[in-house]
């Protein structure tokens, strides 16, 4: 697998800020650009950008059309949608952030012993990764919940165990393939610490497809945390996940469908801008990594 | 090719051991023991003793992993905590709803996605090709519970076209077909763009092979090339990825069913990890990862017989 | 079916990113029913352009100047659909690489059976013995057996008799051979020549032999075509090419040859430099650059086309004066 060093060797011009004007060069990336930077801002300026708290209940104005006062409307206990959305994005980033690193932390380190390990200790964790990839990630994920109980924090143990697997196939694949490298057999002949293999060598090379295949998951894991909580499995109310205000609007479905249509909807502008944001990145760094499946 | 198959046949069988002794382990390590958990402040002694009893938490962890495995062998997956009914009966209740739904889903989306490959591949570098391309991508983006929520004010609140929970009337085909309709296209249409990216992937770097200038030598119409020449090549990476993405076929399948209130797999586990039903959570987890590895083997053993290539390999 | 094949003037050039690459031009070509013309020269002189263009199966981005005709068709006006239907019909290309020249999950009796489609007066039984009785021609025992192989159940010079007989099955006019032996050993280069010379007894079309390989050219053909770097340099009747080559490129190439070697020699002889640029070919001749009775003409000049004989002519300065 020599992607690693060609997607580095293979940058096409030498003009400032490459990745981002190739990025730019393509309409449906820059739409995503835009999409995701929308969202990170949202995120970040939840507190100043959303017009009420996103727990204030006010039963008096439950499920309120769009108006001037609730552009998005009211849910059933009255709490302003706009709101919950914004302090959602907030809300879902951050797991999607927090779980995707802890995951690919994992992952890094555990493809790192798997391929420049022992032979034995590799056997053993190919087996772990691939018993754990062999399983149904929702019953996985499910067996998780129902041990720990739900909440934010299983939320993130659950993505971040279900996902780890595939990081460390794709970093013990890469590692294998450069270990047995001529450049590196040169250093090991010239004695060079195993420290110094991994650190100044082997880490610079795995570190760029691993943040593409970071990347293309955040969508995957915006979905799980979305369908979690839609199920009530995810993160515990009042905090606003897009996945329980879907939810809240779904039980009101037939009074109050407005609340259904605004609810998906960022779920849909944010997998779609991740989505062909991975897309950009991947088709500019490394074209042979293959499409995420469907959430 | 019988010892290839038996090979993965063990491989498949050790993970299935693995996992639930995973899962068992885990719930005996956890903080507080599963009975209370389970009845929460409801709690009273008698109730406690009488759920542990019955839950078999008084045995060693090691007796109660080889019991549930024993147990297992013949057909007997445990006790539903709260109604007492069989975990194996609920089990074969839920599954053929989901498995129809799943299947249904599976089956539209290859009958749909890999034509759309196809044409992608015969019109290549054309406006239809890149039409493929970004409603794939985009489809594939947009979760399936999403969809299904859309589809469902849509289609059944809205329209009236469809129903919109259920899994339609007991002995009534019509009815449960279409009931089947918007849980299953919610979950194809993602499937629907990943199969038409694949195929067409696939598909271009074989027609880029030497075989393929061969048959054009004869003349052979381009849709023949296509439809035969390629895609019986091109199709077996994506009978693997198919495969291998049959867990999360299962995964939007639980959520899709909660949306329609879809009497499956999904609505029965879901309701049991919400009461900490721990045998209905571990019955099922085992059927659907024992269905599920099984699949992932029938689907490297369909390979293989599908490549003469492999076939040798094995063979020999 | 019979016809002619010619073509004159004709220039294929490719448009690629990196500009146009001049592959062939003003290449003039002509054969006759009942002769086998053989077409050599190194690596990347144009021969497989040639074929392709022969074939009617040039790429997209290939654009064609000039005339080359089969039986009077001009084959670069007709529409793809005209194209596809002389395809495997008038015209057969025994394709270069035995190994991956036909399906791997399709067997042989199979895709033999598709190859034979403009044959819509056949039914599938009919096809199948055909094949068998074709199969039997080209040297195949076990021929009933061997079409329920698979095409990697087959050696490389079975293979070849293979695309052989797939070829000949459509009975073409114009049969083209895109180095039938290259990929093959010795013996098996030997069998697939001896094969082709019994086939041409009985064969009333055209045979084009592309090779860089003399031994084969000279065995199988009556009429030879040099080409270097997109240009036919020499043409002429076999024994003239191989006994009175006149084209210093053709010199050189006969005297790299280590089947023609008189004596043992300490170094084998090769052509000193390296092919032009086909992006910017030079004004003058091609092969000045490497050429070793170089004039001052040659440089800047195209060489003008030196009619030696009847059928004899070179491109060189050198010779016309």
């Amino acid at each position: 697998m020599s992607s690693v060093a060609d997607a580095s060797v293979s940058m096409p011009d030498r003009q400032r800020f490459p990745l981002l004007r190739a990025l730019l060069a393509d309409p449906f990336t820059c739409v995503a650009l835009v999409l995701v930077a929308g969202f990170l801002l949202t995120a970040a300026f939840a507190p100043w950008l959303a017009p009420y708290s996103p727990v204030k209940i006010d039963v008096l104005h439950k499920l309120q059309p769009p108006s001037s006062t609730h552009w998005l409307g009211t849910d059933h206990l009255g709490r302003d949608l706009l709101s919950r959305i914004i302090y959602g994005a907030r809300t879902v980033l951050t797991i999607a952030i927090v779980s995707v690193l802890i995951a690919g932390a994992i992952g890094l380190l555990l493809g790192l012993i798997a391929g420049y390990g022992p032979r034995w200790l590799d056997a053993i964790l190919v087996l772990t990764f691939d018993s754990l990839n062999s399983l149904p990630m929702i019953m996985f994920a499910l067996a998780i919940i129902t041990v720990l109980g739900a909440g934010t924090g299983t939320l993130i143990i659950v993505i971040a165990a279900t996902s780890f697997p595939s990081y460390a196939r794709l970093i013990r694949a890469q590692t294998l393939a450069l270990k047995n490298s001529d450049y590196i057999l040169a250093e090991r002949l010239l004695d060079a610490s195993a420290a110094r293999i991994i650190f100044i060598h082997l880490l610079p090379n795995v570190v760029g497809p691993l943040i593409i295949l970071l990347s293309m998951d955040i969508p995957v894991v915006i979905m799980v945390e979305a369908g979690l909580s839609f199920l009530g499995l995810g993160v515990r109310p009042p905090t606003p996940s897009w996945g329980s205000i879907l939810y809240d609007g779904y039980t009101s479905i037939r009074s109050a469908p407005f609340m259904v249509i605004f609810g998906g909807m960022p779920l849909v502008l944010a997998t779609l801008g991740f989505t062909f944001l991975g897309e950009g990145l991947r088709d500019y760094l490394d074209p042979r990594l293959q499409l995420r499946r469907p959430a | 090719m019988l010892a290839y198959a038996i090979k993965r046949i063990g491989l498949g069988l050790l993970i299935l051991v693995l996992v639930m002794v995973a899962m068992y382990a885990a719930v005996f390590l956890v903080p507080g023991d599963p009975a209370s958990v389970a009845l929460g402040p409801r709690a009273t002694p008698e109730l406690k003793r009488l759920l542990i009893e019955r839950m078999g938490l008084d045995q060693p962890i090691w007796w109660q992993i080889v019991e549930f495995f024993r147990n297992a062998l013949t057909g007997n997956l445990g006790y539903d905590v709260w109604s007492n009914r069989p975990v194996s009966t609920l089990v074969m209740e839920a599954l053929p709803n989901t498995l129809i739904l799943g299947l249904t889903a599976l089956a539209a989306a290859l009958v749909i996605g890999v034509p759309l490959g196809c044409l992608s591949v015969m019109r290549r570098g054309t406006v239809a090709d890149a039409v493929i391309g970004v409603l794939s991508v985009g489809v594939i983006a947009v979760p399936s519970f999403v969809v299904a929520i859309y589809s469902l004010l849509v289609f059944a609140v809205t329209l009236r076209w469809l129903p919109a929970i259920g899994a339609g009337e007991a002995g009534d085909i019509a009815s449960q077909a279409r009931a089947l309709v918007l849980p299953a296209l919610a979950i194809a249409l993602g499937w629907i763009g990943y199969i038409a990216r694949m195929v067409r992937a696939s598909m271009m770097e074989v027609m880029g092979e030497p075989h393929i200038r061969t048959a054009r030598s004869f003349g052979l119409p381009e849709w023949k090339i296509v439809s035969k020449y390629a895609l019986r090549i091109a199709i077996i990476p994506t009978i693997s990825l198919v495969a291998v993405g049959l867990g999360s076929i299962l995964s939007s399948a639980v959520f899709v069913e909660a949306v329609f209130a879809r009497p499956g797999i999904g609505k029965l586990i879901t309701d049991a990890v919400n009461t900490r039903n721990y045998p209905v959570v571990m019955g099922t987890v085992l059927v659907m990862t024992a269905i599920y590895v099984s699949i992932t083997i029938a689907a490297d053993l369909l390979i293989a017989r599908l490549d003469p290539r492999v076939r040798d390999v094995f063979r020999g | 079916m019979s016809g002619s094949l010619a073509a004159s003037n004709l220039s294929v050039r490719y448009e690629t990113p990196g500009g146009s690459v001049h592959a062939l031009r003003h290449v003039d070509i002509e054969a006759h029913p009942g002769e086998v013309i053989g077409i050599v020269g190194e690596s990347g002189c144009g021969k497989s352009t040639l074929v392709t263009a022969m074939a009617n199966l040039l790429p997209a981005n290939a654009r064609i100047d000039g005339s080359i005709s089969w039986n009077g068709i001009e084959l670069a006006k007709l529409d793809a659909h005209r194209q596809r239907l002389l395809r495997g019909d008038e015209i057969a290309l025994v394709s270069q690489d035995p190994m991956t020249a036909f399906n791997p999950v399709l067997t042989i009796g199979d895709q033999l059976v598709d190859f034979q489609h403009h044959r819509k007066d056949l039914g599938r039984a009919e096809k199948r013995a055909r094949i068998a009785a074709m199969l039997g021609r080209v040297g195949i025992s076990d021929a009933e057996r061997r079409m329920h192989s698979y095409p990697h159940e087959l050696s490389g010079g079975m293979r070849q008799r293979v695309a052989i007989a797939a070829a000949l099955l459509t009975d073409p006019g114009l049969l083209i051979a895109d180095e039938p032996t290259t990929a093959l050993d010795v013996t098996m280069e030997a069998q697939i020549i001896h094969l082709l010379r019994e086939l041409r007894r009985d064969y009333n079309g055209i045979i084009v032999i592309v090779s860089h390989h003399l031994g084969v050219i000279a065995e199988l053909c009556d009429r030879v075509y040099v080409m270097y770097a997109g240009e036919v340099v020499e043409s002429g009747e076999v024994d003239a090419i191989f006994h009175d080559a006149t084209h210093p490129y053709t010199q050189a190439l006969l005297a790299c040859d280590p089947a023609r070697f008189q004596q043992k020699l300490d170094r084998l002889p090769t052509i000193p430099g390296m092919l032009p640029n086909l992006t910017q070919p030079p004004c003058g001749c091609v092969y000045a650059p490497r050429c070793d009775r170089v004039l001052a003409s040659c440089g800047t000049v195209a060489p003008p086309l030196v009619e030696l004989s009847a059928s004899h002519v070179a491109r060189c300065h050198a010779v016309s004066s």
